[in-house]
Formats: structure tokens, C-alpha cells, sequence
């Protein structure tokens, strides 16, 4: 590790604990678009399911009562859609339907059971992942379209009540589909060990990317061939910097 | 001709009459309810007239379910002719002598009518103990046999003093003052701008209402809505606030005659005085002024009685009290001498008991019985109707004597047997006239004597054919209104001085600014709607809320013709200035057919004007011609021409 | 609120049902409006401004007598007026009291969100409590007949309480107080309808052949009930709604959407514990972390030896 002009030892962000050389998926503008939508969506399901079903009407609480959580759950809205229409200008190009992703999707038994070996060589993204964008988009726009015509402090009244009972409807609908697809989406980030780490950190191990997207694997590698990155360990890089100082 | 006249198909009036015709025959009963609609034109009261000969004819005169009914429109507009406060009268209907009647004993004989058939009631013949009663009332001992019981007091008419004649002589120059007294004339009499020129003469104004009414301020500018130059006036105008009838306690008299006694319900805002109490104040300043300054013949105004506890403030009780009248002196009872049938000082129990001695005084002899020895009888709430026929007598107290039905005689046939036994209001049983109803009548004469139902006509029957009392003549007649569509009477097409009333008043400046069809080709009318009263309600918030702002009703046809959509602005104008309100087009006004051309009506709900808490609007008077009902006066609101266009 | 607890029989936003021993002997009440009475007179609104201590604002004339022209958060009735022509040539001015129909199945309540912001009495009426109320206008949604009114001033609900307060002391409503032909009458709901019979009894025989009762059965019957001229037509009377009933969208969003949705996310999340502990996490073992180091280089030409110099 090297030390500072102070003597202080630098922590060594290119290793991970076990010292396993790491590349950066998400760089920290990308980390704070993800985690604002997130914490954002997180209070709107709060507040929307409050709304939604008397069971879970107590969680009102979370957002200051019923008056307010029906006041912030709009503006909530509109700043969810702004920030995750940020993160799909960010990440649309990566996710584009490839020709292995249909021969993922059918081999999803594997995908489930952890064989991964099994499956076609996939990109930064597989097609679990680009189904999930996709979906995403489309519950967004519905949630904001039907939003706006159920916003009743502001926009209802320029509607006619055919389209607001259509927009209460369908305001759920796609907050349903919304929730039960990010719970499956923690949930992967929970199951797939590192995924994590990539959103919290920004970096994964060369393991778990060639494990998980070897063909994004081998095109990151190739961009620090072309940009001298060696390859090297935790252990191999404080022997080389070792030898570098004793010169 | 009825259609040609009025525009209403013979098969639809054909309807209505048979209708009405139907109620000819013993179990059935027609009721004429008329108000405004057949009082404000200029031939209202013949048309009344004529109602009444129709009900004659029909039999629905003193039945029950039937009688020609006013409805009148204030809840004491009853009380106030029945007082006598029409400037023609006196009270309980009896009249102010003329110029010509200087002597005491023509005026008498001129009103006294002496029966004209055997057995006739002809009640009128008490006349005299009626005015000397009330001239005891008014004048105490100053009234005395001596003096024809201070006729001399009375003012000689030389012609009438109505609403139009004041506005005329203000407008003059000739009537300097007015005090106006629970009345809005800038909105309520015809040709506003006429009416704020007369104002405008005055030296002073004192307007005397609970309200901040238009002509309170009609000397200050409201822009388009009342438009005057303020440094061109220099009437002194006194505003003096009044309380309001829930601020008061005393009686009112309903249109069924019916005078019930109301409480107070609130205690006056600020320095509101009740009118009793300004009037008093009035009075007492003027007297003193008499008494140590002398004047004109101050005798009718030092010698008035004024026995009130407070002076300057008079009860209603006390008021009422001396409406009912009471004996001066002790009276015998003249079937027993020997027994008392008035104590001094106490309550007559009815009219019968009035005398033209001297004896008796009554502020309204109609009145009596309403506060006799045994107390208030207006105060009375016994609402049982042991009949089922809709009489209470115990409810309250009416005139005459409590009687509900006038002319309730004639509900029943010459032997006293009821026309229609299941619906009884009076029936003769051997000795007495009784029923659910007291009778409108001698009560033990018996019917074969001959006497008459119309106990208050000289013959005892109800006249056909009027001998004098109407100015235009014997028989009502159609004439159109003085601003008509047509330019002439149908049924007279070539006199034209026969187009319109030849009895009415018309002052000749009104005469000139009567437009024709040619420049105001379109009729209008004013009303009353149900969420306001006059210009009163306008200040009410809760009315302003349920009727905001002013409009203007016309028929589908004009609103095409003129290319106005609801809710559109239009403007009308007459011979006497315009108006702009906002569009209601209604299906309920109908254009009519009227000597063969179409002719629109617009319709022009009264109630809005520049004061108050309803969107700023024009008095709608602003448009109305000055003409009156041949005999009562009573302004033409109901008929006249104005044009209507897109604003 | 101004009844005791166990005579709700209906909450908005709860999950269990309120107690139910006690319901009224005499069943239901009703305010029956009488149309071929109503003179259009407005002391109702009047009345209802009165007792309820509302005032609103003063508006404008818009071309007709309804004035305000539309129910308000501060007007809980209007009179609505329609001019309708007849084959005979006739014209029947047509005015209708409108306001909440109360009705059995109330579907502002279904609607509302707001737990107990929307009771409905065991008398029949419905209620808003306005201090649950949250302003998200799902009631406004929920209703048939477009009655409830969001207030601007303090976002919450109003609309005609059919004077629960006046109702709970033995009084009736302001309105049917105050009404001068006895066009809007109180009572139980069945002495309503019987005298609904006698009206419409006495309006056939007087020609109006389709004279009848408008209650509803699509929302359960109401009580506020019209005795109509015509009740074949009730659009007629200003748009009053033939066949009313609770929008489906609102049906299923409030229905059967609520426990499924609820069980969808539930069996997500379920699904995910169970394959977790089912399958296991998907770990990077060091095996492949090196196999990945040795990738890499391959695929930047990098020698192995180069590293272990150190």
C-alpha cells in the first residue's frame, strides 16, 4: 500500500479484500442517478401502496400522514421519471437485444439453477436484465401518464372522469407490474454475490465478470490492453511497487 | 279577436275556459289569484273587475275554494291600505273628503249609502259612526259635535296624491321635501332617470330604511349604472336607519285579511330606531315648533292625541289597542238600559258597537275586534280545524269580525240551505246563520226576509254594471297598453283615441317619451323572481349567492334574430334609457303571433340594481313609461316597448 | 362524527368489518324529493347554507337560473334547471335538487383510501369525515353521480351530510325543514317509498303515464330518492343518470385488484426466499477469480512469469 505525503497507508481501490483485481462497472455519477431513483422509488411504493390498500394505509406514516403523503407522492413521481429517464439515456445503448439473449432466455432453467456454464456468452447486460429496462420504461411513462390525469390537485379536473377512472386503474396496474419487477431485480442483486458491490462501489472482480458477461469482460479487457492496465493481484502489485521504491 | 290580440290559439283558451266553467255547478269552486300581473297596467283594476264579474257569473263568490283573491306582495301591504295609507284614503277604506266637499253632512250622505231594496244591509249607512270614531281617535275632545268632529282637521283633496303625482310635482319643482319611508323610489318607480331628476330638485331627502339604498345615494356616481354629476346636486339628503320587521313586534295582515300578531325576534343593530319611534320624534319636534311659533292652522297637528306612555316611543300594543277602538264613556246596554255595555275607557268588541256621537273612538273600524276586553286576539295560535274545510277561526284574527270567507251568504241559497252541504260555511238553522265560518252577515235575519249577500252594496247584490267608482265606465273594455306593439286597439282599429285608456292619467313630459313599435319593436315586461324580494334581498348574502347577477330572459326566436347565444350580453333600450345584462334564452318565453307578425317578448326580472352584495346591475325601471291605472295609479310595469340588441 | 361507533356500518380503508349488533329496527331513512313539486325556489340551498354554516362564493350568471352553477365544496345542493318540450307543444320546466344520492353502495367510499374518511351510518347515510380525509379525489372518481368536491382552501372532501347531526337528535334534514310545497319529504325508507306510491298514484291520474320512483338498484337503492314525471327518462331532469352504478375500472381497482395485487408481491418476495434457499447465491469462487486473472491476461498478451518476479 502506499503511503502518503504524510505517511498515511492510501487504501487500495483497484483490489478487492481478497485482493482480486477489480474494473469499474459504474462510475459515481451513474451510482447517485441509480440510488436517487431507487430511494425515490422506494418512498413513492411506500406511499402508493398506502393509497392503495387499506392494509398498508399505516405506512402513510412514512411520508408525514395521508394529507401529505397524497401531496408528495406526485411531485415524487415526476422526479422519479426525470431521474430514471437520465439513467435510460445513460444505459440504452447497453441495453439492446442481442442475438444470444432470445437462447438466454430459453435456457432459463439454467440461469435459475446457477449453471451458467450452460449458457450462451452474453454482453454487459443479460436479457433478464434487458426485459427489466424495457419494463421499466413502460411502467414509468404509464405511471407518469396516468399520474398526471389522477394528479387531482392540479390536472384531474382537465379530464374527463371515464379517463381519471381508467388512470386509477391503471395507475395500480403499472405500479403493480413496477414493484413485483424491482423485487425481482433486488432480489437478483441480492442472489448474483457481487452485483452489489458494482452499484455501491462501482467495481466488480474480473471473476464475476467473466463469469457472469464474458463478452463484456473481454472487450473491458481489451480496452486496458490498449490503455497498459496489467493484470495483477493485490500481492502482485505491492511486490511491484516494493521493487519500484527499493530501486 | 282573442287571438288576433293576444297571440293565444282558440283551442288552448278553449281549455282554460272550460276549465274555469266547469267550477259553475254546486261541488266544484274556481279561486282567481292575481297579483302584479293584473295590477301593473294601465287597465289593472277593470281587469280585476272583470275577474270578479266572471266569478259572479260562475257562482265562486263567498264559497269555499272560490272568491277573487289579491295576492299581495309585501307581508304588510295588506295593513297598510287596510290602515288607509294610500294618499286617497282613510283608514278601514274610508276616503279623504274632495275639495269640493266642505260640508260635513254632504260628505257623510255621499258615503253613506241608504239601502236601496227593502231588508238590505247596505252597511255603508254606518259611515258616520265609523269617521266619527276615528276622528275621537285622532282628535279626542277636540273633536266634538260642535265642530263636525274636527272635519275641518281633514285635508280637502284637489286631486290624488299618488307615487306618480309626487314624482311629477318634485319633478317640477313644486314638492320640495320628501320623506321617504321604507320605499326605494329610485328603484321602484317608473323612469329612473325622471325620478332622479325630481330627487335632484328636492331641498332634502330623508330616506328612512334598514338598508344602504340606491336612493339614499342617488346622488352619487355609478358609473355606466347611474350616471349624475354629484356637484350638479344640492338636495340635502338625511339617512336616517331603521329596524326591520324581525326587530319589531306588532301585527301584520296577510292577504287572506288575517292580521297575526309577531314578536321580536332580534334586538337593532347600532342606532337603528323603529319607525314609530322617528315618526314620534317628528311629530313631537313639530308640535312644540307649532306651539311656540305659531304657523299655517297648526290646530290638526297641536290637537292630535297622543296619549302614549313614552311619547316618543309609542307601543304596538298601545297602537294596536287604539286601531281596535274603545268606549269614550261609559254606554248603555240599548236592549237593557239598565245593564253597561261598555265600561269608560274599555275595548269595543266589534264595529256594531261604534257610534256617531261621540262616544266611541277607533283608530280602524275594520280592525275592531282585534284587541277587545279580553286581550290581543292576533296573538291567538289555535290552529284546529274541526271542519276539515280550512278555516281556523281560532288562528290569529281577520276582518272583518273574524269573518275568513267575505260574502259567505252567498254560499248558500235563498231558503240558507248550503249550495255544496259537504263543503258548509254558513247555513241558516231556524234561528241563527252558523257553520265553520263566521257569518258575513246579519246573523239571526232570516233568509226569507230577503237580505242580500253584498251587505256593504246599497241593492245587497254585486254590481254588473258599475254606478260611478270606475273612471273608464260601467263595463271593462280592451285597451292595449300605453306603449303597444300594434299602434292600435284590434277592436277599435280606426279611433285611436281609443287605442288606450282614455281614463288614465298621463302628465304630458311622460306623453312625449312614450316610444312606438317603429323604434322599439319589441315588448317587455318586468317580474319577480323567487330568490330575491324587490331590492331588498340583493344586500342578503345568501340571496346574492343563489341569484348573483342580472339578467334579462328572451325567447329562442329573438335570440336568433338578434344572434345572442346564453349567457351573451344584450342591451335594451327604451323611449327612456337602456340597460346591458347578460342573456338567459329561454324556451318559457315564446314569441307571439300578434295581428298576424311575430312580436318577441323580453322578459326583465326586477331585483337588481347598483347597491348590495349581488354583481352591480341597472334598475330596471330605467326603461318603465310613466302611466297608471285609471283609477288606482298603480304604475303600467307590466307592458311596453323596447328594443333588444346584441351588447 | 356525531354517531357512536356501533352505528357505522361501513368504514372507508378498513380491512374488517365494524361491529353489526346493532341496526335500526325500522330499517333505513330516506329523503324523498318529490320533483313535480319543486317550485325551484332554492330555500334548500339556502337552508343548507344556513345550517351548515357555508357560504359561498357570489358568482355569475351564466345563462340559467342554476346559481352556483355547479355543487362547490361550499354549495352541498343546487337546484338544476332543464326546459324540456313536449310533442304537444307543451314546455315542462324540469327542476331537479341535485346533490349525494346516498346511496346503498356508495362508491366514493369503496374508492377512498383514507381510513374512516368515508363512513356510512347502519341509518343509510353516508358520511365524509372530513379530518380523515387525505384530498386525493378517488371519491370523486368512485362516484356515479359526480357529486363530491375537493375544497382548494383545505383539500379535503365536502358534500351533502343529509344532516347526519340534525338526523341523530330526531330532527330532519335543513332542507326538508325549510321546504315551502313539501316537495322534499323525510322519514324511514319505506314510509318514503310508500308515500312515493300515492304521489305516483296521483300523477298518473293526472296524465303523467310514466310517472314513477327513482331508487336505483345499480348502486343498491338510495336514500335520497325522486318521484319523477317521467322516470323513463330520468336524463331528462339535467343529466340525471339512467342506470347508475360503481364504474367496473373502479369495481376492480377497489375489488379484486387489491388482494390480488397484494398477493402478487407477496409471492415475489416469497419466490425469491424460497429459491434462495432453494438454490443458493451465485458466488465467484477463487478458482474462477484466477481463471479470470489467466483470461486476462491471455487476452492482453501479458506471460504468466512476468509475475511472479516479485
Amino acid at each position: 500500500m502506499k503511503r502518503d505525503a504524510a505517511g498515511r497507508f492510501q487504501p487500495d481501490v483497484r483490489h478487492d479484500v481478497d485482493g482480486n483485481p477489480l474494473i469499474e462497472r459504474y462510475r459515481p455519477n451513474e451510482r447517485s442517478n441509480h440510488w436517487v431513483t431507487s430511494i425515490l422509488f422506494i418512498l413513492l411504493a411506500v406511499s402508493g401502496l398506502a393509497m392503495f390498500h387499506p392494509a398498508m394505509a399505516w405506512m402513510a406514516v412514512f411520508l408525514g400522514g395521508g394529507q401529505w403523503t397524497r401531496i408528495l407522492h406526485p411531485f415524487l413521481g415526476v422526479a422519479m421519471f426525470l431521474s430514471f429517464a437520465w439513467l435510460v439515456v445513460r444505459f440504452w445503448h447497453h441495453n439492446k437485444f442481442e442475438k444470444e439473449d432470445k437462447q438466454w432466455l430459453r435456457q432459463m432453467g439454467d440461469v435459475l439453477n446457477n449453471r451458467e456454464e450452460n449458457l450462451p456468452k452474453i454482453g454487459r447486460y443479460n436479457a433478464g436484465q434487458k426485459l427489466l429496462f424495457f419494463a421499466l420504461i413502460v411502467c414509468m411513462i404509464g405511471l407518469l401518464l396516468t399520474g398526471i390525469v389522477i394528479w387531482r390537485e392540479y390536472f384531474s379536473a382537465y379530464f374527463p372522469i371515464g379517463l381519471r377512472r381508467f388512470s386509477n386503474l391503471f395507475h395500480a396496474f403499472f405500479a403493480f407490474v413496477i414493484i413485483v419487477s424491482i423485487i425481482v431485480h433486488i432480489y437478483a442483486g441480492l442472489w448474483i454475490k457481487g452485483s452489489i458491490g458494482a452499484m455501491v462501489r462501482g467495481t466488480v472482480t474480473y471473476g464475476w465478470a467473466r463469469k457472469h458477461h464474458p463478452l463484456w469482460f473481454e472487450q473491458v479487457m481489451q480496452d486496458e490492453k490498449r490503455a497498459g492496465v496489467k493484470t495483477q493481484t493485490a500481492a502482485e502489485m505491492h511486490a511491484a511497487e516494493r521493487k519500484q521504491d527499493l530501486l | 279577436m282573442v287571438e288576433q290580440i293576444c297571440g293565444v290559439p282558440p283551442a288552448q283558451f278553449q281549455v282554460v275556459a272550460d276549465a274555469l266553467a266547469s267550477t259553475a255547478v254546486p261541488g266544484r269552486a274556481g279561486t282567481i289569484l292575481y297579483a302584479l300581473g293584473w295590477t301593473h297596467h294601465s287597465t289593472g283594476a277593470q281587469t280585476i273587475r272583470l275577474g270578479a264579474m266572471v266569478q259572479l257569473l260562475l257562482g265562486n263568490i263567498g264559497i269555499a275554494g272560490g272568491g277573487m283573491n289579491a295576492l299581495r306582495g309585501h307581508s304588510n301591504i295588506q295593513g297598510l291600505t287596510d290602515l288607509g295609507l294610500m294618499s286617497n284614503l282613510l283608514p278601514g277604506y274610508m276616503t279623504l273628503p274632495f275639495e269640493g266637499e266642505q260640508d260635513f253632512g254632504g260628505y257623510i250622505d255621499a258615503r253613506a249609502s241608504k239601502p236601496l231594496r227593502p231588508n238590505q244591509l247596505s252597511y255603508w249607512s254606518n259611515y258616520k259612526k265609523f269617521h266619527v270614531s276615528l276622528m275621537k281617535s285622532w282628535w279626542g275632545d277636540a273633536a266634538t259635535a260642535e265642530n263636525n268632529f274636527a272635519f275641518d282637521y281633514l285635508p280637502k283633496l284637489d286631486k290624488p296624491y299618488d307615487l306618480l303625482q309626487a314624482i311629477e310635482l318634485m319633478h317640477q319643482g313644486k314638492m320640495t321635501g320628501y320623506i321617504c319611508q321604507g320605499f326605494n323610489v329610485l328603484a321602484s318607480a317608473p323612469n329612473k332617470q325622471k325620478v332622479t331628476e325630481a330627487l335632484s330638485k328636492l331641498k332634502f331627502l330623508v330616506v328612512m330604511d334598514p338598508l344602504a339604498i340606491e336612493t339614499a345615494e342617488f346622488w352619487k356616481n355609478f358609473g355606466e349604472f347611474h350616471d349624475v354629476d354629484p356637484s350638479k346636486i344640492q338636495t340635502e339628503v338625511f339617512r336616517l336607519p331603521t329596524t326591520v320587521f324581525a326587530e319589531e313586534r306588532g301585527s301584520l295582515v296577510s292577504s287572506s285579511r288575517v292580521l297575526q300578531w309577531h314578536w321580536q325576534g332580534a334586538e337593532p343593530p347600532g342606532q337603528a330606531r323603529s319607525d314609530l319611534e322617528i315618526m314620534s320624534g317628528l311629530f313631537m319636534r313639530m308640535r312644540k315648533m307649532y306651539q311656540t311659533d305659531g304657523g299655517k292652522f297648526p290646530d290638526p297637528i297641536v290637537n292630535l292625541t297622543w296619549p302614549y306612555a313614552k311619547p316618543m316611543s309609542p307601543s304596538p300594543e298601545e297602537l294596536a289597542m287604539e286601531f281596535n277602538g274603545k268606549a269614550l264613556v261609559e254606554i248603555p246596554d240599548p236592549k237593557d238600559p239598565t245593564k253597561v255595555l261598555l265600561k269608560k275607557g274599555e275595548q269595543v268588541a266589534s264595529f256594531a258597537q261604534l257610534k256617531d256621537d261621540g262616544s266611541t273612538a277607533s283608530g280602524c273600524w275594520i280592525f275592531a275586534g282585534s284587541w277587545t276586553a279580553a286581550g290581543n286576539q292576533m296573538g291567538r295560535r289555535d290552529n284546529s280545524d274541526p271542519t276539515g274545510i280550512g278555516n281556523t277561526l281560532g288562528w290569529a284574527w281577520a276582518w272583518p269580525a273574524n269573518r275568513r270567507v267575505l260574502y259567505n251568504r252567498a254560499s248558500c241559497d235563498t231558503k240558507g240551505k248550503p249550495f255544496d252541504p259537504t263543503r258548509k260555511l254558513i247555513g241558516w238553522n231556524g234561528a241563527t246563520w252558523s257553520g265553520a265560518d263566521i257569518p258575513d252577515f246579519k246573523v239571526d235575519e232570516p233568509p226569507e226576509n230577503g237580505m242580500n249577500p253584498f251587505i256593504m252594496n246599497a241593492e245587497g247584490v254585486a254590481r254588473f254594471f258599475a254606478r260611478g267608482m270606475m273612471n273608464e265606465g260601467p263595463f271593462p273594455e280592451h285597451y292595449e297598453p300605453f306603449e303597444n306593439p300594434v299602434g292600435k286597439n284590434l277592436m277599435h282599429p280606426n279611433n285611436p283615441r281609443a287605442t288606450s285608456n282614455p281614463g288614465a292619467r298621463v302628465f304630458p313630459d311622460d306623453r312625449a317619451q312614450f316610444g312606438t313599435a317603429k323604434d322599439f319593436p319589441h315588448v317587455a315586461t318586468t317580474y319577480r323572481l323567487t330568490e330575491h324580494f324587490h331590492y331588498w334581498t340583493k344586500h342578503a348574502r345568501l340571496n346574492a349567492i343563489i341569484q348573483p347577477e342580472q339578467f334579462v330572459e328572451i325567447g329562442e326566436g329573438l335570440a336568433k334574430d338578434i344572434g345572442v347565444v346564453n349567457g351573451g350580453r344584450v342591451r335594451v333600450s327604451s323611449k327612456r334609457g337602456s340597460i346591458v345584462a347578460k342573456a338567459v334564452v329561454t324556451k318559457r318565453i315564446r314569441s307571439l303571433k300578434i295581428d298576424g307578425k311575430m312580436t318577441h317578448t323580453v322578459g326583465l326580472p326586477i331585483h337588481f340594481g347598483f347597491k348590495g352584495l349581488t354583481k352591480p346591475g341597472y334598475l330596471t325601471n330605467t326603461l318603465t313609461p310613466v302611466v297608471g291605472d285609471g283609477n288606482s295609479q298603480t304604475p303600467e310595469f307590466k307592458s311596453f316597448l323596447v328594443k333588444v340588441e346584441k351588447a | 362524527m356525531a354517531l357512536q361507533s356501533l352505528d357505522i356500518k361501513r368504514m372507508s380503508a378498513t380491512t374488517v368489518q365494524p361491529p353489526v349488533a346493532r341496526s335500526p329496527v325500522t330499517g333505513t331513512v330516506a329523503k324523498l324529493i318529490d320533483v313535480s313539486k319543486c317550485i325551484g325556489c332554492k330555500a334548500c340551498q339556502t337552508a343548507c347554507m344556513e345550517w351548515n354554516d357555508l357560504r359561498d362564493d357570489v358568482g355569475s350568471n351564466f345563462g340559467v337560473y342554476d346559481n352556483p352553477i355547479d355543487l362547490t365544496p361550499q354549495s352541498w345542493t343546487v337546484m338544476r334547471f332543464s326546459e324540456v318540450e313536449k310533442d304537444d307543444g307543451n314546455l315542462e320546466w324540469l327542476i331537479r335538487k341535485d346533490g349525494c344520492m346516498h346511496c346503498e353502495d356508495p362508491g366514493c367510499l369503496k374508492a377512498c383510501p383514507a381510513p374512516g374518511a368515508i363512513v356510512q351510518y347502519t341509518n343509510g347515510i353516508v358520511d365524509f369525515a372530513q379530518e380523515n380525509c387525505i384530498g386525493c379525489g378517488y371519491c370523486v372518481s368512485g362516484c356515479p353521480f359526480d357529486v363530491p368536491r375537493i375544497s382548494k382552501v383545505d383539500d379535503r372532501a365536502y358534500k351533502c351530510t343529509l344532516c347526519s347531526d340534525r338526523v341523530a337528535v330526531g330532527q330532519e334534514p335543513a332542507c326538508v325543514k325549510t321546504c315551502p310545497t313539501g316537495a322534499i319529504v323525510f322519514g324511514t325508507k319505506e314510509d318514503m317509498k310508500t308515500h312515493a306510491a300515492e304521489r305516483i298514484e296521483d300523477l298518473k291520474s293526472r296524465g303523467f303515464e310514466n310517472a314513477g320512483l327513482y331508487d336505483p338498484l345499480g348502486v343498491g337503492g338510495t336514500h335520497v330518492m325522486y318521484v319523477l314525471h317521467h322516470a323513463d327518462k330520468p336524463t331528462l331532469y339535467h343529466g340525471l343518470r339512467a342506470n347508475p352504478k360503481i364504474s367496473p375500472m373502479v369495481g376492480l381497482w377497489k375489488g379484486a385488484a387489491k388482494p390480488l395485487a397484494l398477493a402478487g408481491m407477496a409471492a415475489a418476495a416469497v419466490a425469491g426466499w424460497f429459491h434462495y434457499s432453494r438454490v443458493g447465491p451465485n458466488q465467484v469462487t477463487k478458482v474462477e477469480e484466477a481463471e479470470a486473472l489467466d483470461a486476462a491476461r491471455d487476452i492482453k498478451g501479458e506471460r504468466k512469469e512476468d509475475h511472479h518476479e516479485a
